[in-house]
């Protein structure tokens, strides 16, 4: 939480003093927008790189990584399943990890093939005592292989997952207790749709969540598609996202990793700067509430 | 409330192939027995949130078709 520096007091003394680590602001890496990315790394703390999209050519981002701070990010291996994560493709990740070496690797708190079957994409869990046993199975096989532990991220769905006694938040925090070194990865945006989806308060949302455990933070926008909120991280980071970062701001006390996603449409680097400052605000104000509350306790 | 792997492959199936995914929305009984569920679990599903099946299916098409 807090790095230590040595400083000289007027006799000679030194002693050593807490520096909290400051919170970190970037993008999720695409290609569309790398040289504009490349060309602002002086407001660019870090970068997510798709994992998948470099297990055949790793080289490629040893590049990217001499220049800014690289995060990976996984979407193939589906841990929230019954089922054993797919060997091969962890090797495929854990072989990306060592040779990159990444300021952390997250995934997804989801499932993505069942009865031999590819969903294609982040299918939500069921949520229920049998998920969260599968769950904490496949953490500890990616602890195992990896050599170190995984951030994990919630995920936005279209369906209320049958089979789902549990509530979205019950079930991380049951998921979370079971995996003490495990991170969070909090996609805020997955918050405010299931929120709008299915009726939940996403600040109560946030309130019931171990938000110590979070380390990064997702923003990304979307659209109403009959009725519901689809992720389809077309569009611009929308107010109630950039409030709820502030709310994490306020109720996290360790300093949080900040990524913008977005997947098409894009209208230039600028528009995702003007978007990065934002959220730099939104923490910035959940921050000072913080301190202001603190100082008032 | 427990499901394990065979759920997911119901599931699973349902997400993916219309054919299937028809015929369990006319009789999601049969489907269930065909795949073996527990009760339990077979109860899970015939209350499943149609309209949200519906959309995450279109959803999940459009990815897989924009990996192809």
């Amino acid at each position: 939480m807090a790095g230590v520096v040595a400083v000289a007091e007027e006799d000679a003394a030194v002693v050593e003093v807490a520096v909290p680590k400051p919170d970190r602001f970037g993008f999720g890496w695409r290609a569309e927008l790398a040289m504009g990315m490349l060309l602002h790394l002086d407001e660019i703390d870090i970068v997510e790189v798709i994992a998948e999209d470099y297990f055949e050519r790793p080289e490629l981002l040893g590049t990217l990584a001499r220049q800014v701070p690289v995060t990976l990010h996984g979407v193939g291996l589906g841990p929230a399943s019954a089922s054993a994560v797919d060997e091969v493709r962890l090797g495929k990740l854990a072989r990306l990890v060592e040779r990159v070496r990444p300021d952390s690797w997250s995934e997804h708190l989801a499932w993505v093939r069942g009865g031999g079957r590819e969903i294609g994409h982040l299918a939500a869990p069921c949520r229920n005592a049998g998920t969260v046993e599968g769950t904490l199975r496949n953490i500890e096989r990616m602890r195992r292989v990896m050599g170190s532990e995984p951030v994990l991220e919630n995920v936005a769905t279209l369906i209320d997952p049958p089979a789902s006694p549990m509530g979205e938040a019950e079930w991380l925090r049951e998921v979370l207790d079971g995996a003490p070194g495990t991170g969070m990865l909090l996609d805020l945006h997955n918050v405010h749709a299931n929120a709008t989806n299915f009726g939940f308060d996403a600040g109560a949302f946030l309130r019931a969540v171990p938000m110590d455990r979070v380390r990064t933070v997702h923003l990304a926008g979307g659209r109403m598609w009959r009725g519901r909120l689809l992720d389809d991280h077309l569009h611009d980071v929308p107010e109630p996202v950039f409030q709820l970062l502030e709310e994490a701001a306020y109720l996290a006390p360790q300093p949080l990793t900040v990524l913008i996603e977005r997947d098409g449409r894009y209208e230039g680097v600028d528009s995702m700067l003007m978007q990065l400052r934002e959220a730099r605000r939104a923490v910035a104000r959940g921050r000072e509430r913080r301190l202001a509350g603190r100082a008032a306790a | 409330m427990r499901t394990g792997a065979k759920f997911e492959a119901v599931l699973a199936r349902l997400y993916t192939d219309e054919e299937y995914r028809m015929r369990f929305l006319q009789d999601p009984g049969a489907i269930a027995v065909e795949a073996g569920l527990s009760l339990e679990e077979a109860a899970a599903l015939a209350v499943i949130d149609r309209e949200g099946l519906d959309l995450a299916c279109r959803s999940f098409q459009f990815k897989r078709d924009a990996k192809v």
